[in-house]
């Protein structure tokens, strides 16, 4: 019988089935988002009660997939991405923040509209090397003092600006973004895991390929952190941003990107509202991707793709682009959940 | 020495240069597309490989087992013959473009060929 033991719980765990859904199954409400190994909200500990290593060995490397590896040397693992062996028994132990996160405290708070939120986070410890690990549009885990885990993008250049930006969609109902609006203040502690995600700027060797950045609402987020970069690092390819979103003010950046493209010759912006579609002249988020790929035919090498924001749009966008002639090996993409 | 097929294709090299040719006749027919609907693009374009380095003759993990597990809510949704044999034309549809060898892509053809059964699990 495979069992998963919890606070002094035992609940039995089907073949086929992942350590996460079991728990699930069974009511457990174990914190969880992805389910697929990327956003660690699930995180936890084998905790067999033998010593460290002893428990190690107890351990499918297949279970500790992406994990730094200091926490998988401290057998830390992702019961979402873990199946048992016939017979397998573990008991686990929820993750402790002191060992599997870092501490940040809200350096500054406003919105730029309605329902965006930006939050600047300073680190506990901000020496420029750990500063330098947080890419920008990679995504962090955020951990409220109730224990609400949520992931954002960094939507800036910590090494430069030694704080965190994140741009917090806010929900009617949602934990961590009605906490964030009307309970943090500057000066509140949280705490994050992470930097993940392999959606940033990348290119050691100067190549001056073309770049698109797309994404709606604040899929802008990762798409701004990339975009800063590759102009501070002097990127030579055109790059074309095209943000989409249902009413105007979802474009929630379009002062200060309209500025940007006075700035900086090879930068292109466009836009896409929902609500402007009947509008003559206006193209909806995949013509807009259809004709930047079109007009890049041109250049001689292929674009790089990076699409963020809601997983449906996401897919379709990727989809899109591959179809229309960019290898896969070009597209990055952070489908937000 | 005799090359192997897999040598003679070109390796994970030729899987690469295939994969995109192969994803993007695969999701543009109606006839198997619906198929990968809702399904991420990266991970499949990475599973479309591992497909390939099987049917090229590569080294791959791949059981029989595997192959059912993998396909058996497809199966349920219909997954017969007809849509193994269409994956098989564009396999040797892609190949041609890349100027495989008749003979070799045969060969690929009846590696595919033999986990029909275990795909379409009976």
């Amino acid at each position: 019988m495979r069992q998963v033991f919890l606070n002094h719980s035992s609940y039995d765990i089907k073949e086929n089935e992942s350590v996460l859904d079991g728990l699930l199954r069974q009511g457990v409400e174990h914190p969880h988002a992805c389910r697929a190994g990327t956003c660690q909200s699930c995180l936890c500990r084998l905790d067999n009660n033998l010593d460290e290593n002893a428990d190690k060995k107890l351990i499918n490397p297949a279970w500790q997939k992406g994990l730094k590896p200091s926490l998988a040397a401290k057998n830390y693992f992702l019961p979402c991405v873990s199946y048992l062996e016939e017979d397998q028994k573990i008991s686990i132990a929820l993750a402790d923040l002191d060992q599997s996160s870092v501490s940040v405290k809200i350096l500054e708070k406003f919105k730029f509209n309605h329902n965006v939120l930006c939050l600047r986070l300073s680190l506990a410890d901000s020496n420029q090397s750990t500063l330098e690990q947080y890419l920008p549009g990679q995504y962090i885990s955020l951990i409220n003092p109730l224990g609400a885990l949520r992931s954002y993008s960094i939507a800036n250049i910590p090494k430069i600006d030694a704080y965190l930006e994140l741009h917090i969609k806010i929900v009617p109902d949602g934990l961590m973004s009605q906490f964030l609006e009307h309970q943090a203040e500057v000066g509140t502690s949280l705490n994050i895991r992470g930097p993940l995600g392999s959606c940033h700027y990348f290119n050691p060797t100067k190549q001056a390929y073309p770049i698109i950045l797309i994404g709606t609402g604040t899929g802008l987020a990762p798409l701004f952190g990339i975009l800063k970069e590759a102009l501070l690092q002097q990127h030579s390819g055109l790059i074309y941003l095209i943000h989409g979103g249902v009413k105007q003010e979802d474009l929630y950046l379009d002062f200060a990107l309209k500025n940007l493209m006075t700035q900086h010759k090879n930068f292109i912006y466009k836009t896409s509202v929902l609500e402007h579609l009947d509008h003559p002249n206006h193209l909806a988020m995949d013509q807009l991707l259809e004709h930047a790929v079109k007009d890049l035919k041109n250049s001689n090498q292929a674009p790089k793709i990076y699409i963020c924001g809601p997983a449906e749009m996401t897919q379709k966008l990727k989809i899109n682009a591959f179809l229309s002639g960019v290898p896969s090996g070009n597209i990055e993409s952070d489908a937000f959940i | 020495m005799t090359q192997s097929l897999y040598e003679r294709l070109g390796g994970s090299e030729a899987v690469n240069a295939a994969v995109d040719i192969f994803y993007r006749k695969m999701l543009s027919d109606d006839r198997v597309n619906y198929f990968f609907a809702g399904v991420d693009m990266t991970q499949q374009i990475q599973k479309q490989k591992s497909f390939l380095t099987m049917v090229f003759g590569g080294p791959h993990h791949y059981s029989g087992k595997n192959m059912r597990d993998g396909h058996r809510h497809l199966v349920k949704m219909g997954l017969n013959d007809t849509h193994v044999d269409i994956v098989i034309e564009h396999l040797g549809n892609t190949l041609k473009e890349l100027g495989v060898k008749d003979a070799d892509i045969a060969e690929v053809a009846a590696i595919a060929n033999s986990v029909r059964d275990d795909v379409l699990d009976r």
